[in-house]
Order: C-alpha cells, then structure tokens, then sequence
C-alpha cells in the first residue's frame, strides 16, 4: 500500500482521476483487516459484498468518463450503532445480537451517495456507555499503540480502525465524548459537530438531546470532508438543523492563526489533569501562539456540575430510550426455563436482565431514579438547570473568544480494568469532553504529542454553535504545522 | 422538602420494578453500592443556585414546517416482522399478558 | 335520594381524521390485514425518529376552538413511559404539564353545562388479540393519532354524560375533525364515578370505568355503578379506587386492576421534538375552517326562518344536512316545507335506500322545485308524493316527472265539467243534499270526482264547478 493514498481527500482525486481503482482499495483494505484486526478487534464484522459491489460500480462509472462524487472509492468504518441495510447492528449489545437493519442510516446513506464505500462495523461501548469500549458484549479492542491499553470509548472500534490505518474515514456517536475521547487516546483526529447538524435518524439512541454522530480520521481536512457529506436537515429527523453552508473550501482561507482569538477555561485546564498532558496542552499553546493567535484566560464556572448535569440527563433519556428493548417486536428475548405460562411482563423483565450488561443496568436504574417521581426535581430538574447555565456561560465566552481549548481527556489511554469499580472516577474521565455536549456545540481532538511511555495526547477546540468550520480550520492549520497526527502505532 | 437519599431495598425494589430489571442478590448489592455512590456525588446540584432565566433551551417549530399529511406506503408485513422473535398470523406473539 | 351526590368526570379519545398516523407516514384506515399499517417508526425500531405530521395539529387545534377552549401557543410534546406489548416504544409519546388546549365546556342538558379541563395530541397504541399460543400484537393502530378531552368533574348523572358525549360528538363531527364513531372505535369513553356525601366538599374514592363501546352503554355503566357503590356504602363498606371493566352481556362491571398506587409515569418533555409554538393567525385560520357550528346554526335557523325547536335540532345535527336545507332554500321554497320533506320524506327514503345524502339521486334545486309546484297547487300533497318518487328513479325535472305521470293538475273547467256531470248522476242523493243545506254533503261528491282524476283535480276549482252545477239543476 506504499503508493497508495492514505487520506480520503487524496483517495476520492486518484480514484476520479483513475489512478487508482476503488476494487483495488477495498481489496487492499478487507485484506489489512484480515491481518492487522483479529489482534486489534476494532471491526465486529466488515460489509465485504456491499463495499466490493459499491467499488465495482464505481469503477464502472469512473471508466464511463461519470464525475464521482468527493468521497469516491474511499472506505469507511461505521460504529455497530448505526443502521445499515441487511446488516447487523447491534450498538454492542446482546440484546440486539440477532438483529438485521431493514434501513440505512440517513447519514451513511449520504455518505454512500457522494461515493463512499461502508467498509464494516466497528466496536463500541454497549449502548454507548463508556469511555473504554470494554463494556461491548461482541469483542475487546485494543489500543494500536498498546496491547494492554484501552482504545477509548465508546467509539473505541472506530478509533483503532483509522489508527491502525485499517480505513481513512470511520464514522462514531458522541454523547458526552465518545468521538473525540478514543480519538486523543488512538492519537487520531476526531469531531463531534454541532448538534443536529448531521441527521440522527438510524442512529441508535443513547441520550437524543446529547447524541450527536461525529467521525475519526486521520486530518482535519478529511473530517471537513466527512462533515460536508453527510450535513443538512432530514425529514426523518426534528431536530436536525437547516442546511449550512458547506466547510471544506474554509480550511485553505488560513494559513495562520492570526486574528484568532482563544480562550482557555480554567476550570478545563488544570485541576484533575495528569502533569504530562497539561503539559502537552502548554507545549501547543505556545505553538499556537507563534501562529499567532491570541489566548485569553476565562472562566467557565458551572463545567464544575458537567459531569453530574450530564450524567443525570444522559441516562435519564437513556433509560427512556432503551424501554423498547422489552423482547416483543425484535432483540432479544429470553428463554429462561421459568417461562411459560407466565405474563409478558416476565418476559420483559428477565429479557432486559440478560440482555442488558452490568453498566447498561446500572445507567438505567440511576436514570429511572432521577426522572422517578419524588426524586426528578431535585435531580432530572436540576440538570436541566445546569445545562442551561452552562449554555449561558459559553454563549458568554464565545462573545469575547473564537475557539476555546483543552486537553481532551484528564489522562492518556488507561489499561483495562482501570477504575472498573468506581464508576464515578469512571464517569470523571469525561470532565473535558461533556460540557459541549451539554452545550451543543461543535469540538474536535487533534493529536498533540505523546506521553513519556508513548501513549498518544489529545487536544480539544471548541467552538461556538454552527461554527464547526472554525474548530476545523484550527485543527488543520495546527496540523499544517505539525505531525503528531501523522504519527502511526507499530503493528 | 427533599427526600432522604439512602438507596434502600424498597427504592431499589421500586427502581427494579419501573425499569423491568431484576437482579441475583449478589449481583444487585453491587449494583446499590454503585447506584449510592453516583447518587451521593450528584446530589450536589441540589444544592446549587443556578441564576438562568428557566428560558426553553431547544429552539421551537411551527406547524408549517412539520410533515405534511401525505400517507406513505408503508414497509411489508415480512419487513415489519422481520425481527420479530415470535411470529404468527401476520402478527408479533408475545406469552399470554394475563391482565386485560 | 341517597344522601351522596353521584360526581362523574369523563376522558375521550377522538381519533383525527388524517390520512397518515401522528408521528410516520403509514397510512390510517378503519380496516386492514395486520401489520400492513406500519412504519419502521411505528415499531420502535433501534434508530427510528419521530416525524410529527402537521394536519394534525390542524383537526387538534379546530376541535379546542370547536369546544370553547384556550389554545395554548406554545406546548410540548411529552413521554409518558409504561411497559406493554402494544406500546413498541415502552412509552407513548403524549403531552403533559403543557398540552395543546385548556378548558372549554359542553353542554349537559337543561341549562347546565360540564367544564373541559384539557384537550391534548397523543398517539394510539397497538391492537392485542388473545389467542392459544398467546397474545398477539397487531401494529396497525399504533401511532395513529388522538385528541384526548377530559372533562372536569361537573357531570352530575349518568344521563348527563349521555349528553355530553352526544353534544361533544356533534361538536367534533361538525368541525370535520372526526367522524366520532364509537363502534368503530373512532370515539372513545373511560368514565370516572364517585359519590360524595351530600353536604361534603370531599370527593368520594372514584373508580375508572373502561369498555364502554356505545353512547348508551356509558349511560348503563354508570348507571349500575351508581347503585353499585351506593349498595356498598349503605353496607357500611369502602368503596375501592380501582378500575372496573364494564361486562355489557352481563351487565356489571368487573373489577380489572387495583389502583391503589398511581403509576409513576415519568413523564419526559420528548428530547427528539422540539418544542409547538402556535400563533394567532394561525389560530385563526383553523377558527374560520370550522365555520359555523351547531349552536350558532340553531340560533341561526331560529331566528331566520322562525322553524321550531324541534326543527332546528334536527336540521343542525349534521352540516351536511342543513347546508342542504339552505340550498333548498335558497332555491326558492319556503323553509318549514323545506324542513319537513328533508327530515321526513328525503332523509328516510335514502336511509332505507342506503344512500349517503351526498349522492342523492334528487337534488336540492329538484326538491325545491317540487315544494314551488305544490305551493302553487300545481301538485297536490299527494301527486307531489308521487313525483318525489318518481323524481329518485329517474333523472328528469319536476315539471317533466308531471307530464310523465300524467300529473297535470285539472284546472280547465271544460276538462272537469263532465267529471262533476257524472259524480252529480251516480250520486244524486248527495246533490239534493247539498240543494237542501247540508254543506258536508259535498265532500262524498268531491271525493268522488277526486277519485275520477286520481286526484288531479284543482280542488277549489272542483268546489266552485259543483256548487254551481248543483245550484243550477234545482
């Protein structure tokens, strides 16, 4: 694969310009996968017949002399949560084990009409929940640059699979960081867009007001790409936002960061952070600042009750989300001995026991706890109170900054089985990444340097809503100026 | 008056019960003490005063801009059921729901 | 009568009257093959949004200004959560602390009306059908939307909550929101009924009453209750809040769950829709669709055309029927005439014909035309009957129908003259009566020559042509 291109940009030029077929592509990659994936488990199964077919037709229109479209021939990775006719999807569970998509997923059917090939599902946290990818009831997957590291989560099987060069794009979910998270951990770039801007319909739910279906690759340039393709509002979707402006072309409009200015929230930026990555943060920030940019200290007080805010409403609308998961019309349902002549509610109760893994419970029973009745005005309630507050706050900052920055995660990648009983310093991990979930703002990672044993850093740009072509901007002008992101695990 | 916070059996019970999960004994008292902690640790905002005007966060919509009543042909019967673990009849088959 | 006052309070479901279901767009029709009906969004698949469907805030938004209530502009839609295997989501996607509309009222009888506490969007769950291998689930129903009304506990008899639906259904139908069939499930009625010592402010225990499938099998239910829970109270017992299934073969009601507890719904503002915001002349233009309603018509026809009560009720139960009446009218013939062959010779004939009034074979123009001739006794009442007739099997005009019938009135005199010559022959005795001064004599000749022309004869005509005959041959 020596000559082969290795970002989607240069990928979708050579296979217009025929130098390269996209059958070859997906050959080349079904075969990396073979070799490289069983140690990694990034991918729980690959789409092989729909991509070889998707190539073939391609390769057919590019010798009819057709214009493809700008993701032509490039191979994506789609997390296990989003739908894809005929294929399993099963968002890490058993509980949906068995299940067939009868649809295709709005943005992925996007991606597919401006030419992109669906490369296979990648693995994630059940449901996503978590920041490991361990709670996947398929598989484990390991971080490429550490076969005892965790890739992130919960797009963790996405994270690996660009990381490990297995294909250019893969497409994740983030809730409260699941994107951006396992791609500062996989040493990969990741985006998390504003919310509504890219169609939720054939995303399984975790939290709606959170969910938001972002993508891994290894630039910038690729995710605007990405984003380009598959934005704009959807019918099937309420809540997806009017048509903007496409992103692409602003990525040349820069070649500094002069005039930028950047805002660096305290609170995002010092307590409960490992010394090496602060120290990371620092190093790009003065990076930055011979960019030119200008950096601006500010306040972002309510982040302190993000985590709590965000936990509370997330599984309050996730315990909403997974009722459906009762046994009756699809997923899983039990067939414990006890069965029989008893009720329906039986069924239900021991299909959710066991098709439901430990966190999945425990996320629900904490959100039927807080929008229970007695309990969700001094819990549900309140969250909603936080998040407004945090909102307002932001809204706030990005009148007197462009961008604001931090670390993405506190820590680069633990091992397995870190902190797996504490779910609280668990659920901390998430500090940096769930207030602009709460917000709905658009962030992006992007690599920034490594830890002294050579686990990948990641940094994070936020910016105001409807503004994700200034975090991309950033991101690619940053990557213009260096390689971090470049940087490829031995495997 | 805001209610105690011990997440005891009857709670739990009720929790179970809402959200159709019930758990081995061993199984369930890792769950509570799990449940307690993150339950003690947010408990936190009820203490907070958030100074925010309560103003509606999502944006609205009009009923101009919802979907106009056009009927669609819908999937067939072997889509729809497609999942189904149980099927019979063109129908989904559940065991007997003994209460009417 | 009992020492308690009997306080009923009622909750209905009107289905909208839309082509597609409230949240996809699978089509709504009465009948159809299992699961032939359903959307992925209906099943609640992994991934599926959904997508509100705006007519139905439309009919939603007529049938609250229809009942006199406050729209509310901005309103949410709501998740209100329970596990059953006709609800695919595991919650049913409703409104709760802010529905579309408050308040409004209906009238119960006398002067007496029921206040309206709330009118709110919300879609229907599926349809379970018991079976040996067990329950089987039928999506069809499932997201097909409803209003629901529910009534503040004004109702104080079980007759009155006859009325009120009676009264809700015409409202509802006049306003073209809803066809409010309660048989064919288009209209639905759970009643709450508890008694309350008299001289008390306290509300007795209420028990919920479900499985009421007709107007009158609502009036029957609560009727039983009312003695039933009177019978435990005077027992010295507690009535218990429960809900009870109403067993109409058996006539009782049956215990179905306990209520003791209320269960804990969780209501969720819907994350996946944004939040209603109406505005005025939004309002107003569903406000100008309802047109007029059946009180306002009444009051109307009253006034306009000076018709009875009992006239005006019964003209204004369907809009079809007095806009109707109005053509009749505004063709020319008078409105109690209009009035009576409408309700009582053209509406029973098309029932027993099975005609809906909408295709009926004579029109109002053609009617009206008839009520002119006989006005002008060009018809009698009893040849108008026979055009009538004639006029709903064959496609020709009033005046036409007469010449094909051999209709004509007999108003020459030199055509009727013989007739009266013959009657006065085969009747003398009648005549030397009528000579002599019994004027009721007459009548036997009159019926007579009637009898002779199959009643074309012009009877004032008939009258004058006798007397003279008849004066003259004495």
């Amino acid at each position: 694969m020596s000559n082969t291109p290795t970002s989607a940009t240069a990928i979708a030029r050579a296979i217009q310009n025929g130098e390269v077929r996209a059958t070859d592509i997906v050959t080349a990659q079904l075969d990396r996968i073979q070799r490289v994936d069983p140690e990694l488990g990034a991918f729980c199964s690959t789409f092989s017949e729909r991509a070889q077919q998707g190539a073939a037709r391609l390769d057919e229109r590019q010798k009819a002399g057709e214009q493809l479209g700008p993701l032509a021939g490039v191979t994506i990775g789609s997390k296990d949560n989003l739908l894809v006719t005929g294929e399993p999807a099963s968002a890490g569970s058993k509980m949906l084990a068995t299940f067939c998509a009868p649809f295709t997923a709005t943005s992925l059917q996007r991606l597919e009409q401006h030419g992109g090939l669906l490369l296979g599902r990648t693995n994630m946290d059940e449901f996503g929940m978590g920041s490991t990818t361990e709670t996947s009831s398929v598989q484990k997957t390991r971080n490429p640059f550490g076969h005892d590291l965790v890739p992130g989560g919960s797009s963790g099987g996405s994270a690996a699979a660009v990381a490990a060069d297995l294909c250019p794009i893969a497409v994740g979910s983030d809730t409260g960081g699941s994107v951006r998270q396992p791609a500062a951990l996989c040493g990969v770039t990741g985006l998390k867009p504003t919310y509504g801007r890219v169609p939720r319909y054939g995303l399984i739910a975790y939290a709606s007001s959170l969910d938001c279906v972002g993508a891994l690759a290894r630039t910038a340039e690729d995710l605007a790409l990405w984003l380009d393709c598959c934005s704009g509002q959807d019918g099937a979707d309420a809540t997806s936002l009017p048509t903007p402006e496409p992103v692409a072309k602003l990525l040349g409009e820069r070649q500094d960061l002069r005039g930028l200015r950047i805002g660096v929230p305290r609170e995002l930026n010092g307590e409960g952070i490992d010394p090496e990555v602060l120290a990371a943060t620092q190093k790009a920030i003065s990076q930055m600042r011979d960019l030119g940019a200008e950096f601006i200290d500010c306040a972002l007080p309510s982040a302190k009750h993000a985590v709590p805010a965000y936990y509370l409403l997330a599984t309050a609308e996730a315990a909403s989300n997974l009722a459906r998961y009762d046994g009756v019309h699809y997923g899983l349902r039990s067939e414990h001995e006890a069965l029989g002549q008893q009720s329906s509610i039986d069924t239900t109760t021991l299909s959710r026991s066991e098709g439901f893994g430990p966190e999945v419970q425990l996320r629900i029973m904490l959100g039927t706890f807080a929008s229970s009745y007695g309990y969700s005005a001094q819990f549900y309630e309140r969250a909603r109170l936080a998040r407004r507050a945090l909102q307002c706050e932001f809204q706030g900052l990005f009148e007197q900054c462009d961008v604001l920055l931090s670390p993405t995660s506190p820590t680069a990648a633990p091992h397995f089985g870190d902190k797996q009983d504490d779910p609280l310093a668990r659920y901390m991990w998430d500090a940096l990444t769930v207030p602009a979930s709460l917000a709905g703002i658009p962030a992006i990672s992007m690599p920034c340097d490594q830890t002294s044993d050579g686990r990948p850093i990641g940094l994070q740009a936020m910016a105001k809503h409807g503004n994700d072509g200034l975090a991309l901007q950033l991101a690619h002008v940053f990557q213009q100026h260096s390689e971090h992101h470049l940087r490829r695990p031995q495997l | 008056m805001p209610k105690p916070l011990a997440i005891d059996d009857a709670l739990l019970a009720h929790l179970g019960e809402l959200a159709r999960i019930r758990l081995p004994a061993d199984r369930q008292e890792e769950l509570r003490g799990k449940l307690q902690q993150l339950v003690s640790a947010f408990s936190s905002l009820g203490e907070v005063d958030f100074d925010v005007d309560g103003a509606p966060e999502a944006r609205t919509v009009t009923p101009a801009e919802l979907r106009a009543d056009e009927a669609e042909t819908p999937p067939s019967v072997a889509d729809v059921l497609s999942n189904a673990p149980q099927t019979a009849a063109d129908c989904f088959v559940v065991a007997r729901v003994i209460e009417p | 009568m009992t020492g308690y006052t009997t306080v009923i309070g009622l909750e209905v479901h009107v289905q909208l009257g839309t082509a597609s279901k409230l949240f996809s767009p699978a089509p709504v029709q009465a009948l159809g093959d299992p699961n032939t009906r359903v959307h992925h969004v209906d099943i609640g698949l992994p991934g599926v949004l959904p997508r509100p469907n705006q007519k139905v805030i439309e009919l939603a938004t007529r049938a609250a200004l229809a009942l006199g209530s406050e729209i509310q502009l901005y309103s949410e839609f709501a998740r209100k959560h329970y596990f059953y295997p006709d609800l695919p989501k595991g919650y049913q996607i409703s409104q709760f602390d802010l529905p579309l509309a408050l308040g409004g009222e209906v009238p119960i009888g006398g002067d007496r009306t029921c206040r309206l506490h709330r009118l709110h969007v919300e879609e229907d769950a599926g349809k379970l059908t018991h079976s040996a291998i067990g329950t089987l689930v039928d999506l069809n129903r499932a997201g097909v939307p409803l209003a629901e009304i529910v009534s503040e506990p004004d109702i104080r008899a079980p007759k009155e909550a006859h009325t009120f639906l009676h009264n809700l259904r015409e409202v509802i139908r006049f306003a073209g929101v809803s066809d409010c069939d309660m048989e064919l499930g288009s209209m639905r009625c759970d009643a709450n009924i508890s008694l309350m010592p008299v001289g008390s402010d306290t509300y007795g225990t209420k028990v919920e009453l479900k499985n009421l499938n007709s107007l009158k099998m609502v009036q029957r239910a609560l009727e039983y209750e009312e003695r039933r829970q009177t019978a435990v109270l005077a027992a010295g017992g507690k009535v218990l809040a429960e809900t009870r299934g109403w067993q109409d073969e058996l006539g009782e009601s049956r215990a179905m769950r306990s209520k003791e507890t209320a269960p804990d719904y969780r209501y969720l503002p819907d994350p996946d829709l944004p939040p209603l915001v109406l505005d005025e002349a939004y309002v107003a233009e569903q406000r100008s669709k309802i047109g007029e309603l059946p009180e306002q018509r009444r009051d109307r026809y009253r006034q306009e055309h000076g018709l009875s009560d009992q006239d005006v009720v019964a003209l204004a139960q369907d809009r079809e029927v007095g806009d109707w009446f109005e053509q009749i009218v505004a063709s020319g013939a008078e409105a109690k005439a209009a009035c009576n062959w409408l309700i009582e010779e053209l509406l029973p004939t098309l029932r027993e014909r099975k005609v809906e009034l909408s295709q009926s074979p004579i029109s109002p123009a053609a009617l009206a035309e008839v009520l002119t001739l006989l006005k002008t006794k060009t018809l009698t009442q009893k040849t108008s009957r026979l055009v009538f007739a004639h006029l709903l099997d064959n496609d020709v005009t009033a005046t036409q129908a007469i010449q094909d019938l051999g209709l004509g009135k007999i108003a020459d005199p030199n055509e009727l003259q013989p007739l009266v010559d013959e009657a006065i022959a085969e009747m003398p005795q009648a005549a030397v009566a009528v000579r002599d001064g019994n004027d009721r004599a007459i009548d036997a000749l009159k019926g007579l020559v009637m009898r002779k022309t199959r009643g074309r004869a012009d009877p004032e005509l008939l009258d004058s042509l006798l007397r003279t005959t008849i004066a003259a041959n004495s």
